[in-house]
């Protein structure tokens, strides 16, 4: 190879960098199409029905002794699907979820399971998380 | 049992925004979706294969080349321009330092973003575009000008010569110290702590600038050693007195780095790195179950991130002394120019979205410094235009091409170091261990963007 004409050597350039773009540009259109399918699966009660709303996400959350489950865990949503949140914490606490814009707010009292619920505006990966314990429940992953 | 009532802040018009756990933006970019990660990294593979089995044996920018600009030169050096310029952004940090100082403590102060997006992140656009122009707006420059011309003596000269062997380490250091108050300082969204951090930042650049003279800068302001790090990628190239328009690639293997240099390129891509890496799920779960503080597991993991690129490097770099004349330790100063690209790569990756978003919502914030309801210019009516977070796909491509395009630069300017820095016969055996260590940069920034 090393003995190869410049004329070889540049139309093996350009072959290869015709192949590299080739490829490029055909995985990602193609992945442009599937990149909703292709993020982390989803662990909440996710399905979609015949009308165009899917169900609501519910996500149940468990604040015992300073920490947190589900514990950074990843979940999907999609825009425009209601997430209720069903949570039962040992103190009193607040959970914000940071879904672009002004964010949500859900206080919770001590020892008293509550919902609330939200839909998201934007796409984006949000962070659900406890105030009092700073700590991340969920990253909430809308597309 | 009744449920409670949810309240969405967004009908309580008074209240400040939600405080982010971590950072200043309540928003991240979506995972990388699986299959650009495998495009990516096999576009990094097939390049690096190519450039080591097919490409030039002898060096292509052995000289920078390019277009002399004498007009330009005059323009910009003139010191009509320089003191224009250099009271311009003396006024605009001085009206920062007002809302840090006399501010009300609330997300909408616009110190945080002005320091977070405008200084850490639009320092690299703006360096790849204008080249090194903070060396020549520096606010703590002119600051130190001024206190020099009323003490009169020569800026340039400090009490003591600076020592040879220091070069860019100071900076590597500032650096480090801003990417731990970036990614680990608790409370950092807060004005206390922020006012603590100016004034350590303004007292040791500008004392260390007394000490050692004008050339302090350059070594050790976190910001100007960031500035002329990635403006080695950009058009602009000094040579004699004359600015010339240059390949980007031609001026960044003409680069005669400093010591340290090193140290700098692996800060920066080290930090990246790690902040990519706390949004891993297995980061959190390990950090929140722990008994140990997450301060210390987040100072840890940025050491570690900074220190890992560090060596690697090091060590790729060291291989080429089998085959060349110079001792181990100076080949990793010679083919540090090579990791900017990577960088810079990561840089527009990770922050792109950050800049174009919350960069604006600092404009709005910036109209009303003290947080009383000022209007300047009417900038604090204007909405923050973020349709470009409706389009994920067109995110994710960025990303994908940020990281790619960065990459294959990288590559072949290491390439191009190594042919000018080796015999013919051994470039390509000699730096097969930097490739490996470029892709392995890659594929990680890559995987951390896919965010298992």
């Amino acid at each position: 190879m090393s003995h190869a004409g410049p004329v070889r050597r540049t139309s093996r350039w350009v072959a290869a960098a015709a192949a590299a773009v080739a490829t490029l540009g055909l995985v990602t259109a193609c992945g442009g199409q599937t990149s909703a399918g292709t993020a982390p699966s989803p662990s909440g009660v996710l399905s979609a029905t015949a009308d165009d709303r899917p169900e609501p996400l519910t996500i149940p959350i468990t604040l015992a002794g300073g920490q947190v489950q589900p514990n950074g865990e990843k979940i999907t949503a999609s825009l425009g699907q209601q997430v209720v949140l069903v949570v039962t914490s040992d103190e009193a606490d607040e959970i914000h979820a940071h879904t672009g814009g002004d964010g949500y707010e859900l206080e919770v009292p001590a020892n008293q399971p509550t919902t609330g619920s939200f839909t998201p505006t934007e796409p984006g990966s949000f962070e659900i998380e406890s105030h009092h314990l700073g700590k991340v429940i969920v990253i909430l992953n809308v597309s | 049992m009744p449920p409670s009532v949810p309240a969405p802040l967004s009908a309580l018009a008074s209240q400040p925004v939600l405080v982010p756990l971590h950072g200043i933006a309540s928003r991240h970019d979506l995972p990388l979706p699986f299959s650009f990660v495998l495009v990516g990294a096999a576009v990094a593979l097939v390049v690096s294969f190519v450039v080591l089995g097919v490409a030039w044996k002898r060096p292509r920018f052995a000289s920078v080349g390019g277009i002399g600009l004498p007009r330009l030169t005059r323009l910009v050096d003139a010191p009509g321009t320089r003191v224009v310029s250099r009271v311009l952004v003396l006024l605009l940090l001085g009206w920062v330092a007002l809302a840090l100082f006399a501010g009300r403590d609330l997300l909408t102060n616009p110190v945080f973003g002005f320091v977070f997006v405008w200084m850490w992140v639009g320092l690299v656009p703006l360096s790849l575009l204008l080249g090194p122009f903070w060396r020549a707006v520096n606010p703590l420059r002119t600051l130190h000008r001024l206190l020099c011309a009323v003490a009169r003596t020569d800026p340039r000269e400090g009490l003591v010569t600076m020592p040879a062997g220091m070069g860019l380490w100071p900076g590597a250091v500032g650096l480090a110290a801003f990417t731990w108050l970036e990614l680990v300082q608790p409370d950092r969204t807060t004005l206390p702590v922020m006012r603590v951090w100016a004034l350590a930042w303004l007292v040791a650049v500008v004392l260390g600038a007394i000490v050692f003279g004008e050339r302090w800068f350059a070594a050790a302001d976190p910001f100007e050693v960031y500035s002329s790090t990635v403006a080695r990628l950009s058009p602009w190239h000094r040579s004699g007195d004359v600015l010339r328009l240059v390949n980007p690639l031609a001026g960044l293997t003409a680069w005669r780095a400093p010591p340290g240099a090193v140290g700098v390129v692996a800060v920066l891509l080290g930090s990246t790195a790690f902040d990519s890496f706390t949004n891993t799920s297995w980061w959190l779960r390990t950090v929140q179950s722990s008994a140990v503080p997450s301060v210390l597991w987040a100072t840890a993991g940025l050491v570690v991130m900074i220190v890992l690129v560090l060596v690697s490097f090091s060590a790729a770099a060291a291989w080429m002394t089998r085959y060349g004349d110079r001792p181990a330790r100076g080949y990793a100063r010679l083919m540090a120019g090579s990791l900017v690209p990577i960088v810079v790569g990561y840089a527009v990756a990770h922050y792109f979205t950050l800049l174009v978003v919350e960069g604006q919502r600092v404009v709005v914030n910036l109209a009303d410094p003290l947080g009383r309801g000022w209007d300047v210019l009417g900038a604090h009516r204007w909405a923050v235009d973020s349709s470009i977070v409706d389009h994920p796909v067109v995110i994710a491509v960025v990303q994908l091409l940020a990281i790619v395009v960065g990459h294959v630069l990288g590559v072949v300017a290491a390439h191009e170091r190594a042919v000018a820095l080796l015999p013919a016969r051994s470039a390509l055996p000699g730096q097969w261990p930097m490739l490996v260590a470029m892709v392995a940069y890659t594929c990680l920034g890559l995987v951390l963007l896919f965010s298992p």
